[in-house]
């Protein structure tokens, strides 16, 4: 439980603030640049463009939605093959992801394998390496980027070693 | 006929509203508001004139800058009055420990305005006795550390109930209460000696 409240201390009484206080403190107040939500409101308010770009994604939104079930209230076949089409796209894409990423990781396992015996690295930062590769590769987009630098290094490699058949050092 | 219909008076919520809606004229209703309480309070904190009107500015200056923040689930007044009490204590700690006393007893108005009960005794002998017991107070009062003046002056002088302390100072009951507590010792001590 707690106390409620006590009335004004009869020995210390409540002072009158002086007249110009209200005065003051509205002044300053007319005096502070814009306060946060004043910026948030001016950000806000010359923003009518994302409103229109919103009404228009909505729009099309709603079009693409009417278009699709007036194909599958009319044509429910051609549908089923658009969306047969689309998923084909969709794994296309998805195969070439992964293939590239598998790609990736071949190239670079030959690649190292190739330059490893000819660089004095110790097999520990070696392994930590090609580990760091491996996982920066697997990324579908770096992979394809990745792969594809892997390529022609391992394409350079290559041709170094037959231009120069030196016998590589196997590495134990 | 009937009489004029009486408009109510905007509620706190309100005015806060039309503040944050770009209105800043609407802060001065507020101000109007809560002004006395809270030029009380630094009054009382300070005992010096200049710097409660500053402190008191400060409080509502503040206030108006971090307006968006205010949560509207507590009251407008307990949250000027915390603000208020965080301005105190910054005033508090770029002073030091600044006598007081001195201020107190510098400040030309603190007799004249804060009208002591026993003024409305016609015995002049109880009001000098009256007025001496309001200075010895306020004296002892603005001798208390920053947390145990905050909590007197909070509870006994301006009637906030302990629980709104509480929200006030962001403490626990049971340490506004211990506050509460080892400051009434410390004014009985000083007041003691006094007399």
């Amino acid at each position: 439980m707690t106390k409620s409240n006590q009335p004004a201390n009869p020995i210390l009484p409540p002072v009158e603030p002086p007249a110009e206080l209200l005065g003051n403190i509205m002044a300053a107040v007319a005096q502070e640049p814009p306060t946060a939500w004043e910026k948030a409101q001016s950000a806000i308010a010359p923003s009518q463009p994302a409103s229109v770009f919103t009404m228009a994604l909505t729009l099309s939104v709603a079009l693409a939605g009417i278009v699709l079930i007036g194909l599958l209230v009319l044509a429910p076949s051609v549908l089923v093959s658009q969306l047969q089409g689309m998923l084909w796209v969709v794994r296309e894409c998805a195969g070439f992801v992964v293939s590239g990423v598998r790609i990736t990781g071949m190239f670079v396992d030959s690649g190292l394998a190739l330059i490893r015996p000819t660089l004095v690295i110790t097999n520990q930062v070696w392994s930590t390496a090609a580990m760091l590769l491996r996982i920066v590769s697997s990324g579908p987009l770096l992979g394809i980027v990745i792969s594809g630098c892997a390529l022609v290094i391992a394409g350079q490699l290559l041709l170094l070693r037959l231009l120069f058949t030196r016998p590589v050092a196997q590495h134990t | 006929m009937e009489g004029p219909v009486a408009v109510a008076a905007p509620t706190d919520a309100e005015l806060v509203a039309t503040v944050l809606n770009g209105n800043r004229n609407a802060f001065a209703p507020l101000v109007e508001r809560y002004q006395t309480g809270i030029y009380n309070f630094t009054y009382r904190y300070t005992h010096n004139r200049e710097d409660a009107a500053d402190l008191a500015q400060e409080t509502f200056l503040r206030a108006f800058r971090s307006l968006h923040r205010y949560n509207k689930k507590y009251q407008l007044r307990n949250w000027l009055y915390s603000i208020a009490a965080n301005v105190c204590r910054d005033w508090s700690r770029k002073n030091g420990s600044r006598p007081a006393t001195m201020a107190f007893a510098a400040s030309p108005g603190i007799d004249s305005s804060a009208e002591p009960a026993g003024d409305s005794s016609d015995n002049p002998a109880e009001i000098v006795l009256t007025n001496e017991n309001s200075k010895a107070l306020a004296d002892a009062i603005s001798q208390l550390p920053d947390d145990y003046r905050a909590c007197l002056i909070l509870f006994h002088i301006e009637g906030i109930s302990q629980a709104e302390i509480c929200q006030i100072l962001q403490l626990p009951l049971s340490v506004v209460k211990n506050r509460l507590y080892r400051a009434r010792l410390r004014l009985r001590q000083m007041l003691g000696e006094v007399s």
